[in-house]
């Protein structure tokens, strides 16, 4: 390995772990939004136990 | 003599025709900024309720909110925020820019350059609902992910870093792409001829490109202190709760002693009060102004 190399994973690694950080809020946003809301409260955090759409259903009806 | 009244008239039309194509902004500029932003100032003077006959007290309502405790509670929280994610902010910002642009990351930028910028297209309050759930005490995602229970939004000594959490996350990525445009307006020549005379990486950033962008820095420096001097949402949706049903006034910022105050009735209390934060940003933006022009040595 190059000196460059090391340079350049130690970059990636690092931009890596700062893009998760961006990017955990957002996908929590979007599993959550497969949750319904007792589930919600019991496990916010992780993939939904049982996929739910019914949040989107309920959003066309929603006024 | 017709004729020299003719002349005059053209000249007039001349003078008056390039405002009659900015007619439309004039008005709304008129409409929905002059008009109100004087009509606050003249308020801040009287105590009015919204109805009936506003009377006249003079400095009274700048007075009274010297006095009123809250207003340095308010005060000291906003220029908590601003100091707290200033410089997290700036550096992370400054070395996302700096490295998306080095030659080390060749296509990989593509990929990270989006998703360091997306907190920002996430709309504030979508953002703020998703901190709440992340931080909350017993449903919080973060405390059920690592099994703790520490009471983020509820315990007054830390409640406000989950609020400095939000913004720093929302806002690298703006003042990343402010950087990385800033960035490109560096001559590659100046640092080549830094490298060809035997400089270092940290040596060409430091002593080119950090001076040659000095324009940049000031320009996000003052945006970043008038928006974060402005802010509001983030705290009061943060740290609202069912049980409390406004946010805790131990962690308000100063927008809220407006909000307040025309909530109250009080519009007289409320445009002194804006003044004040008008004044404030003036005087912050003002100080930057001097300090970087300042160190300027060219």
């Amino acid at each position: 390995m190059t000196k460059q190399r090391i340079e350049k994973t130690i970059l990636i690694v690092i931009l890596a772990f700062s893009a998760l950080l961006a990017v955990i809020p957002v996908v929590l946003m979007l599993l959550n939004s497969f949750k319904t809301a007792s589930e919600l409260a019991r496990n916010s955090w992780g993939f939904p136990k049982t996929w739910t759409f019914e949040n989107y259903k309920n959003l066309q009806t929603y006024n | 003599m017709d004729n020299q009244r003719a002349k005059k008239n053209r000249k007039w039309v001349k003078i008056l025709i390039p405002y009659f194509f900015i007619l439309p902004f004039l008005i709304a500029y008129a409409v929905f900024f002059a008009y109100p932003a004087i009509y606050s100032f003249v308020l801040s003077f009287f105590k009015y309720k919204g109805y009936g006959k506003a009377a006249f007290v003079g400095f009274n309502n700048y007075i009274a909110l010297f006095k009123y405790s809250f207003f340095w509670t308010s005060l000291k929280n906003t220029i908590f925020y601003f100091a707290t994610h200033f410089i997290p902010v700036m550096l992370a910002a400054f070395s996302f820019a700096l490295a998306m642009h080095s030659r080390l990351l060749e296509r990989c930028q593509s990929f990270f350059k989006p998703i360091l910028f997306m907190p920002q297209i996430i709309p504030t309050v979508a953002a703020a609902l998703i901190f709440k759930i992340m931080f909350s005490t017993n449903t919080g995602a973060i405390n059920q992910a690592f099994g703790i229970n520490v009471k983020w939004l509820e315990d007054s000594s830390i409640l406000k870093w989950p609020v400095v959490i939000m913004i720093v996350w929302r806002s690298i990525g703006w003042y990343m792409v402010i950087f990385m445009a800033g960035l490109t307006t560096v001559n590659d020549e100046l640092t080549d001829a830094a490298r060809i005379d035997g400089a270092g990486y940290w040596q060409t950033v430091t002593k080119i490109t950090i001076p040659v962008m000095r324009p940049i820095f000031f320009f996000a420096f003052v945006t970043d202190a008038i928006s974060s001097f402005k802010i509001y949402t983030e705290p009061n949706i943060l740290l609202t709760s069912k049980g409390r049903g406004s946010s805790v006034p131990e962690a308000q910022p100063f927008m809220n002693l407006i909000t307040n105050n025309i909530r109250g009735g009080n519009f007289g209390s409320a445009s002194a009060a804006g003044w004040i934060l008008f004044f404030l940003i003036l005087v912050i933006s003002l100080v930057q102004l001097k300090l970087m022009r300042g160190g300027n040595t060219e």
